[in-house]
């Protein structure tokens, strides 16, 4: 063997390697992706209420979490990592806006979800979430569209696991509120 | 109607919400995202190089005994006073202590080990909580010691730095960043669109201890 083949060689091998492991992880991401993207983007939608900005903010998200998969794939709940970040975003999208906009007193609202049938969501169901204080609808978000329990819910946001289900009952008491049975529709109707 | 009955209520009312976002837009949206981080790590290490050609202090620690970095240990006058976790601290025969990166560091290890040898402060890791809300940018110079450095280069070589407690005022403390762009090529996850360089220490000396970031991640937003 010439000199500095075995060096050539060792390179070329560390090349494949690092190839095959950026198919492996992409493969990995991938089936990740497809598997949490609608229940990600159900939860943020829950919680933020406004369609547009809750696919930018899950898009943004899912980018954050490929960029740093290695770290993002080893957290216990790693689609519960998306919505947080998304989350997070979204606040300091509002923070953003709230310095550029600091003259207009209407800042921090959010649009009225769109109400046609061509965004999947259900209007009055909508309606009836955005009454919900934000927390109690954060845990609604991870509890129902990522199916977390109630530990893994207190860690994702950071309280007590108590706290979790007490908002979860007052959350459920609240829409209890605005839900009328109706036969046409499995039961279930929300009230406009 | 029974407590699940809301729930189902709730998940079947958003059943029809899709993300349509293809997964390519996403991936390749996350690759720029990683090659800006990883320029403004560049940035940042350049940042310890001008604080040196400023005139900044440099700490050689005992100075005739330098700390190789990547994994080679502390010199042989040096007290190892813990080796673990990726990193190794060592008290050397002066007093001062050195900090050593030998593989991925276990910051909270570390942090505790550090203030063990009696140094007020923090280990953190660049970019480690991407939910960090304090980005480099958010660290006011006049916060640092001396207040007319941007920071003082504490660094025998990139993996390694040598200080001592009379480095910061009383009530403040070193902020001790680790940026790895090697992470991503260790174990059994091979390098994604990442240059194997060594992994770095930087070192900030704060006034205040109370005022050392928890977290630091890229200003690239």
């Amino acid at each position: 063997m010439r000199p500095g083949s075995c060096a050539r060689a060792g390179k070329w091998i560390g090349a494949l390697a690092r190839e095959q492991g950026v198919r492996q992880d992409q493969a990995e991401f991938a089936r990740f992706y497809q598997l949490q993207r609608d229940a990600c983007l159900r939860a943020v939608l829950a919680v933020a209420g406004d369609r547009h900005a809750a696919e930018e903010l899950v898009a943004d998200a899912f980018a954050k979490a490929w960029a740093s998969w290695r770290k993002v794939s080893r957290h216990p709940a790693p689609a519960a990592w998306v919505v947080r970040t998304a989350l997070n975003t979204r606040v300091s999208w509002w923070r953003r806006s709230r310095r550029e906009v600091a003259l207009d007193s209407h800042d921090a609202t959010v649009p009225e979800p769109e109400m046609t049938p061509e965004t999947g969501m259900d209007a009055g169901l909508m309606a009836a979430l955005r009454r919900l204080p934000e927390r109690q609808r954060e845990v609604i978000a991870l509890r129902v569209f990522l199916d977390l329990d109630t530990d893994t819910t207190a860690r994702v946001l950071g309280i007590a696991p108590g706290t979790v289900t007490a908002h979860l009952a007052r959350a459920i008491a609240t829409l209890r509120g605005q839900f009328v049975p109706t036969p046409q529709r499995d039961q279930r109707e929300v009230r406009q | 109607m029974k407590d699940n009955d809301i729930l189902d209520a709730v998940r079947d009312g958003l059943d029809g919400v899709h993300l349509d976002r293809p997964l390519e837009t996403v991936i390749a949206a996350g690759r720029s995202r990683r090659r800006r981080t990883m320029a403004v790590r560049t940035s940042i290490a350049s940042l310890a190089v001008a604080a040196l050609g400023a005139g900044a202090l440099v700490f050689n620690g005992i100075g005739e005994q330098p700390v190789s970095g990547g994994g080679g240990g502390p010199g042989p006058q040096a007290h190892v006073q813990f080796r673990n976790a990726g990193f190794t601290l060592a008290r050397n025969a002066d007093g001062s202590i050195t900090f050593t990166i030998n593989d991925v560091v276990d910051t909270a290890a570390a942090t505790a080990a550090l203030n063990n040898a009696g140094i007020t402060g923090r280990v953190v890791e660049l970019d480690a909580d991407p939910n960090c809300p304090t980005t480099s940018g958010d660290i006011d110079p006049t916060d640092t010691y001396p207040d007319d450095h941007n920071g003082r280069a504490f660094g025998n070589g990139p993996s390694t730095a040598t200080f001592r407690s009379s480095d910061y005022p009383a009530g403040g403390g070193l902020f001790l960043v680790v940026i790895d762009i090697r992470h991503e090529g260790r174990g059994d996850r091979p390098a994604v669109d990442v240059d194997p360089d060594p992994p770095t220490v930087f070192v900030l000396a704060f006034d205040d201890a109370s005022k050392i970031p928890t977290c630091i991640n890229p200003d690239i937003d």
